[in-house]
């Protein structure tokens, strides 16, 4: 299911994602300490993401439960700027990413257990 | 010193007036005339578009007028069908003309509420500390007190600046900004902010509200967005070395894209005429003498021209003069006494002045002499202000003259005073004269 998100949403969401289920109001009053939106442009934007049914309202209390994860909308995006800029080619994709990047040990062990994964 | 008021097609026709003449100078003059010489002649259009007074001037001057001249005596059909026909017209005009206003209103409201609602949407600019204040600082230099919000947003296109008290300038996402490219954008709309325009576009809008039926306004609209963009501009470039010229012009073209919504009510960055600011903008010259003497010229021609003026006299039908008089008992301080014969004639007349006057002459003549007479008090009200004189008085006669300024009724009473104890004045006429 693709749901397109603008930035306005997709920092709603970005509070539910850190905070988990969360009450309207206590994401307005929290979005409006960061970044200074007043009460009725988050309850508009909270609204769009419900029509979108990126976010599930829940009585009592309009509580804000959110209907996609955070991966999910990575990977749509990730998969919307391969296709864009890269001709859907991932190998281009990953090696722009990785580029003259420095990658730990580590990182180099995690990414070679993933290829190996997906080779299976 | 007396201002008089003009109607509002009056303005409009020489708004008309004058939006052509500085649209011409402009073509005709191009780069070599300033634009701030410029925003300065569309300043006076909008002030006689706006303002409905006109001074008086040392020029006899005519004005519309809407009625034809009337000879004496002809009370005629013919002038009473004049009437009805501009009686007619002109009852409904004022609300064809609040009709289109409304429609106009909505035309620009609407769309404006909508996008300040996304515009609300916007996130902040991604700033560090040391950024946040040396742009700070940059404005305070620009001697910009209010605070400045730095913003970015994914639904719109190009850079933007809205709101008076608390300017905010939004940035598209979606266009990646080079760090010169971020000040160019900075630099420009800050002179946007320094300058109030979208104050002034606001001026225009409400112009255009008012002035809707006169398709010159939405030419000088059109021409006043472009020269306030060419405007900051100038402004910024203007103490650029020839180099960052180029680079500048590169930005407006790197930026050009489709224009966001209703371009009236905020100051947008790269809508209007990209081509012609970037000609403007690389061509930069000093500006032509001529050209700048030619603008002030018509700034005080135009202001001389047009803000003032005298109107033609006008002529209306006059109503059939009726004469009228009667005899009443009074009771006036014990003594009866018959009260004097009051005539009065009607006559709507115009005098040379302000439009069109109605003046109506009452006369008081005593057929008794009234004890202790002390005066025969004329007033008058009218619709709008009146004068009144007493124009002659003896013993036998007070006649009074009262007249009103651009009046549609004017109603007229004489009122006696004596000198007896205990009377009160006693009204002894009021009349009413219509146009």
């Amino acid at each position: 299911m693709e749901i397109k998100l603008f930035d306005s949403e997709l920092r709603v969401m970005e509070v539910l994602w850190q905070e988990g289920d969360q009450p309207a109001g206590k994401i307005a009053k929290r979005l409006k300490a960061e970044i200074g939106w007043n009460r009725n442009t988050t309850y508009t934007v909270i609204k769009k993401c419900i029509e979108k049914g990126a976010i599930l309202r829940m009585e009592p209390g309009f509580v804000c439960r959110a209907q996609i994860a955070r991966e999910e909308v990575q990977r749509q995006e990730a998969n919307a700027l391969m296709d864009k800029m890269f001709g859907g080619s991932l190998e281009q994709l990953f090696a722009a990413m990785v580029g003259d990047k420095k990658l730990s040990p580590e990182e180099i062990e995690r990414l070679r257990r993933l290829v190996e994964d997906l080779d299976k | 010193m007396n201002l008089s008021t003009i109607s509002l097609l009056e303005m409009s026709l020489y708004g008309g007036v004058m939006i052509l003449g500085v649209a011409l100078l402009r073509r005709a003059f191009a780069r070599r005339m300033p634009k701030a010489l410029v925003l300065g002649l569309w300043a006076v259009a909008l002030f006689r578009l706006l303002v409905p007074l006109a001074l008086p001037s040392p020029f006899k001057k005519h004005m519309l007028y809407f009625a034809s001249p009337i000879e004496d005596g002809a009370v005629t059909t013919a002038a009473k069908e004049g009437e009805t026909i501009i009686t007619a017209l002109t009852a409904i005009l004022p609300y064809l003309w609040g009709a289109g206003v409304l429609i106009a209103l909505l035309c620009h409201v609407v769309p404006y509420l909508r996008q300040r609602k996304v515009f609300s949407m916007a996130l902040p600019f991604a700033l560090n500390e040391e950024e946040r204040s040396a742009i700070n600082h940059f404005f305070k230099m620009q001697g910009i007190r209010r605070p400045v919000g730095i913003y970015m947003s994914d639904r719109i296109t190009t850079p933007l600046t809205y709101g008076i008290l608390r300017p905010r300038i939004i940035l598209p996402r979606t266009q990646v900004l080079t760090a010169g490219e971020f000040h160019h954008v900075l630099a420009h709309e800050c002179h946007h902010i320094r300058r109030f325009d979208v104050l002034r576009k606001f001026v225009v809008a409400a112009t255009l509200c008012i002035h809707w039926f006169n398709p010159l306004v939405y030419v000088m609209a059109r021409c006043f967005n472009r020269d306030l963009e060419c405007l900051c501009d100038a402004s910024v470039v203007r103490k650029l070395p020839r180099k960052e010229r180029a680079a500048y012009a590169h930005t407006l073209l790197s930026l050009e894209e489709k224009k966001w919504g209703h371009p009236v009510l905020q100051a947008a960055f790269s809508g209007c005429s990209t081509e012609e600011r970037i000609r403007h903008v690389m061509t930069d010259s000093r500006p032509g003498k001529a050209a700048v003497a030619v603008g002030i010229f018509a700034v005080l021609a135009m202001g001389v021209c047009f803000a003032t003026g005298e109107p033609a006299p006008v002529y209306y039908a006059a109503k059939p003069a009726a004469i009228q008089s009667y005899q009443v008992v009074q009771q006036i301080g014990g003594y009866n006494t018959l009260s004097p014969v009051v005539s009065a004639s009607r006559e709507a007349v115009v005098v040379e002045g302000n439009g069109y006057t109605l003046q109506a002459i009452g006369s008081v003549m005593p057929t008794e002499a009234l004890y202790g007479v002390t005066a025969v008090d004329f007033t008058s009200s009218s619709s709008t202000s009146t004068d009144v004189q007493v124009v002659f008085s003896d013993a036998q006669i007070y006649e009074g003259v009262a007249m009103g300024v651009a009046a549609n009724s004017i109603s007229f009473s004489a009122v006696v005073n004596t000198e007896e104890a205990g009377v009160q004045p006693v009204l002894l006429e009021q009349i009413e004269v219509n146009r």
